[in-house]
Parts: C-alpha cells; structure tokens; sequence
C-alpha cells in the first residue's frame, strides 16, 4: 500500500498490466486457434470458456476488482449469476418444448392448454370447439 | 479538512500550480468516501449494463439452439479478421486506458493526457473498421428485417443479421459514448484536475471502457467465430 498521498489508493505496478494486456492478447490468439478446430458440440462452450477467462483477467486487473472492496465484485458476480439464472431457466423451456406431445400421452387426460391444433385430442372442450368448426 | 489535504498535496511533491484542488462534497467524510461511493453507483451502473446486454445475449443463444443452420451461413458472412483486428484495438485502449488512470493516479499530466488520446485513437479505429464491415453488409443487402434483400440459402437468414446489427450496434454506441467520454476527460485532464489526490472520474471512465471491452469480448467469439 502506499501511504504518500491523501486516498491510500493502492497504485498497481505499471508491469502488472503490461503482463496482463500480454495475457489477454495471448488469450485472443488462442480463441481464433482454437476456432480453426471443429470440436463439434464443444465448439460453443470451448469458445465461451476462453472468453470467460479473458472476462475474469480484465475484471480482476484491468478494472481492479483484486484490490478494490468487496462489495463491488458482489455487484458483478451477482449480475453473472442472475444472467446465468435467465439462461438456464430459459432453455429449460425451450430445451424440452418438442417433448410435450410426448409427455402429453404419458400423463394421462392432461393437456396442455396451449396445444390448440392438436388433432388426436378427444377432451370434452377441445371437441366442443372441433364440432362448431365443422 | 481542506487545509489538511492541501498540506498533503505539498507533502506528496505536488505541484499546487500546476493541478487544481478537488473540494470534497460537503455531505461526504472524506475523499476517500466520496471516492467509494462514486465507485460503487459505478459498479450499480455496470450491473444494469450486464443485464441489458445479458437479455441479447439470451436471445442470441435461444435463436442459436432453435436455428443452428441458420447461424452457420450467417457466420460465414463475415470476416473474422475484421472482428480480430477489432479485438486487438479494444483490448489495446483498454490497456491504454488502464495506464491512464494510473498516470492520473500518480500525478502525471502529461502522460494522463497521452494515453487519454491514444485511448480515443484506437477507440475511432474500431469504428472505422466498423464502418467498413457495416457497409459491406448493407451493401449486400443484408440489413434487417424489412430492409433485408441479401440471398442467402437460410430463410431465416434476417434473424441472424437482426442480432448481429443489433448486438454490435448497441456495443457501437457504446464505443461511441465512450469517445465523448475520454475526450471531455482530456480537456479536464490539460486543465489539471486530476491527481493522486483526486481522479474519479479518470477511473471510472475506465470502468465503463473496460465493460465495453469485457462485452466485446464475448461478441467476437460468438458472431465471428463459433460455427
């Protein structure tokens, strides 16, 4: 720390970040090589993976999370964890939205009240509405 | 107070002529506290930035799951060079922009000002580069949705580039507010306001660059490069 001027600002070592702005351009190196591989299904998370290390790297250095409060990496851990809720709980739908008619015929006499057009549907309603259309 | 960090802007070597004082608001303790609390709606700020762009990002990958061919033929449109040299320039300001918080940090005016400027040059150049891919798209039609006349094999071929223009655009002007940004701190910088004892707004200019590096970096992988 260093103690000669009024804020006790903690002034990080020029090299640290010459050492990280290396880093970082050594990570996007990697991302374009790592792109020239088709790894299938990997491909996505792979590149995700290394974009994510270079989010840390700029994070905790560049922008000083490592010296800074910890108040202030809860404000960015909390927005990564709730966009990560958002993923998930998005793709838990979208991901399993073809299973429904499948489901539908496992569970007897339920049915999902958004399946209008569905036309081996045999509930009292559904038939109801059949008969007027006809 | 104000006497006290006076005395300590001499102490420190600081030429007193050369910088102007800061006044700490009267409804903080001290610098120090004004300088936290700065930082910390800086970070409130960035949270909401992350969210915004986290609901595109979203998008993008609901969009990807339910028409991964579509993403494929939109991925080879265009040129991941351009989106490299794009990564270099940003995460060179970034660094720039770092060095000039730590010369505002360590009361070098000089050297604030020329990483400021250097800042902004790479910042322009990423939009030049910009320019050019924009362009190219628009020329081959591709601007979205009702605008769209490019061919492509996919039918949803506009959908891709309705995410990439609005992804990267949102991104561009962010780029751009961060231009006006660090030019208005240069004037303050020549003007000497920022030191070791005062350089809010130096630091949190960088916050707010080095998010819209931090975004670009997922950009760039997701649009030019993944398959």
């Amino acid at each position: 720390m260093s103690d000669h001027h009024g804020s006790d600002h903690f002034i990080v070592p020029a090299s640290t970040y010459v050492k990280t702005f290396i880093t970082l351009l050594f990570l996007t190196v990697i991302t374009v090589l790592a792109a020239q591989f088709d790894f299938g299904v990997l491909n996505l998370p792979i590149a995700m993976l290394i974009a994510l290390a270079k989010a840390f790297t700029v994070a905790y250095i560049f922008m000083g999370l490592k010296w800074d409060k910890d108040v202030n990496s809860l404000a960015l851990i909390g927005s990564a964890f709730f966009l990560f809720l958002f993923i998930i709980l998005t793709f838990s739908d979208i991901a399993y939205r073809s299973e429904k008619d499948k489901m539908e015929k496992m569970l007897i006499n339920m049915e999902s009240p958004y399946s209008q057009n569905s036309t081996d549907s045999h509930h009292d309603t559904k038939a109801a509405h059949n008969s007027k259309e006809h | 107070m104000v006497r006290m960090s006076l005395t300590k802007i001499q102490a420190g070597g600081v030429n007193v002529t050369e910088f102007i004082k800061h006044q700490v608001a009267h409804h903080f303790g001290s610098a120090k506290e004004e300088f936290e609390t700065a930082k910390l709606g800086m970070w409130a700020f960035l949270v909401t930035e992350i969210l915004f762009f986290g609901a595109l990002f979203v998008g993008y990958f609901v969009l990807k799951y339910l028409y991964p061919e579509m993403f494929i033929e939109g991925h080879h449109h265009l040129d991941w060079r351009m989106g490299g040299i794009n990564t270099l320039f940003l995460i060179t300001s970034s660094f720039t922009m770092v060095m000039a918080v730590r010369s505002a940090q360590t009361s070098q005016k000089k050297a604030t000002v020329n990483y400021l400027i250097v800042t902004v040059i790479f910042a322009l150049l990423f939009m030049v580069v910009k320019f050019f891919e924009y362009s190219g798209k628009i020329h081959h039609g591709f601007l979205p949705p009702l605008l769209f006349s490019g061919s492509g094999v996919e039918p949803t071929l506009p959908l891709f580039f309705g995410l990439y223009f609005f992804m990267t655009g949102l991104h561009g002007i962010h780029v751009l507010i961060g231009v006006g940004l660090i030019i208005w701190l240069i004037f303050k910088a020549k003007k000497g306001e920022f030191h070791e004892e005062y350089f809010t707004p130096v630091e949190m200019v960088g916050l707010y660059w080095h998010l819209v590096d931090l975004i670009w970096i997922f950009l760039f992988p997701l649009f030019y490069l993944v398959e």
